[in-house]
């Protein structure tokens, strides 16, 4: 019986032990016209190797904030529907690379212009005890 | 975003993480049925943070929780047909007895795998006296590694009223983008904050704050969660 909150207890547990430097991954959606309904998807991916590892990813888009990302959490947020445009991230680490991929598609009944931005993806890796 | 040794100059009064079970097994997951495959784990625990893992093809590579795997042989279709893995604390026994971490495999790939799945399990604050496992990891120092800080630890208890969305902000004035555990007690489950849970939920992180977004719009009832978030200094 340890209590978990008594400053006594800190050496009795193992720690959570991250990898300094975390890794960026830029995905670039470039400047295109979408057909009504027309979605595309747009990808990058990255070695991060440190097997045995779990991960925290953050993504920034374009101007707008920096992000919490995990595996396919941002599909459909209304925070991401501008106008007709409609923007998913998603991003998963899979214990050799990050995978980050956006997507872009059309609501509107008519064309629109998609003016090209980056969505930057940050992870940070966290050896597990496994 | 570097490590910031001035952040935090009172180590030895700063926090990190301190892991207090892991558990881990195996289940078969059937090809495309539309039944998700439900795995129950007796953690003995109070519902506390966790990261979690699986993979698919015996161990050569994993994925976290909360992420999908789309099968080669699907993926032109690959919003559709993929591998989805959830996995939370049940918070409303007796649905499920108390303490059960349930992970959630639902498959719609053509393919049927052997699912192997790792979770972890991290203090969070309050959780008392506790009986542990023994381990034989240690917490010595090593180089190759830096034991991530506790900022800060937050719970908050919200309500938000039906057909509204309501934003939580935290502050924490750290200067840079912190990395962030947000979970959420849904009443139903404590989980890692995702709109695919119970709640639309969106955290976004400037450098003074995380704001964290939760909508009740699509309900006429009010909404009620605590809110868990922790803020880590590297």
């Amino acid at each position: 019986m340890i209590d978990i909150d008594s400053p006594a207890a800190a050496n009795k547990f193992s720690g959570f032990k991250n990898f300094r430097d975390p890794l960026d991954v830029v995905v670039t959606v470039p400047s295109v016209t979408l057909t009504p309904s027309e979605y595309r998807g747009y990808g990058n991916s990255a070695a991060m190797g440190n097997a045995n590892s779990v991960s925290i990813i953050l993504a920034k888009p374009g101007v707008l904030p920096w992000r919490l990302v995990n595996g396919f959490v941002i599909f459909n947020t209304p925070h991401y529907d501008f106008g007709p445009l409609q923007i998913w991230l998603s991003a998963f680490y899979d214990g050799a690379n990050l995978n980050c991929t956006v997507g872009i598609g059309n609501q509107d009944p008519g064309n629109i212009n998609v003016t090209g931005f980056d969505v930057v993806f940050r992870a940070q890796l966290y050896q597990a005890p496994f | 975003m570097p490590f910031n040794p001035a952040a935090i100059a009172a180590s030895s009064k700063t926090d990190s993480d301190k892991i207090i079970k892991v558990m881990s097994g195996s289940v078969a997951v059937p090809s495309v049925s539309g039944v998700p495959v439900v795995v129950n784990l007796d953690t003995a625990l109070p519902f506390t943070y966790f990261k979690g893992r699986y993979s698919v093809d015996g161990g050569a590579t994993w994925a976290d929780f909360f992420s999908f795997k789309v099968d080669p042989v699907d993926v032109i279709n690959s919003l559709q047909d993929r591998l989805d893995v959830l996995g939370y604390f049940i918070t409303n026994p007796p649905t499920e007895p108390a303490g059960t971490f349930q992970i959630l495999i639902s498959n719609f790939n053509s393919s049927s795998y052997t699912l192997l799945y790792e979770v972890m399990f991290i203090a969070k604050p309050g959780l008392g006296v506790i009986d542990t496992e023994p381990t034989d990891y240690g917490s010595a120092y090593q180089s190759g590694f830096n034991y991530p800080k506790i900022a800060f630890d937050y719970s908050v208890p919200i309500t938000i009223p039906g057909g509204v969305r309501q934003s939580t902000t935290f502050n924490h004035n750290l200067g840079r983008i912190p990395f962030i555990l947000p979970f959420i007690n849904s009443g139903n489950r404590y989980s890692l904050a995702t709109d695919t849970i119970d709640a639309y939920s969106e955290v976004t992180i400037d450098t003074n704050d995380v704001i964290w977004t939760i909508s009740n719009e699509g309900n006429f009832f009010d909404a009620s969660y605590t809110l868990d978030l922790r803020i880590y200094h590297d």
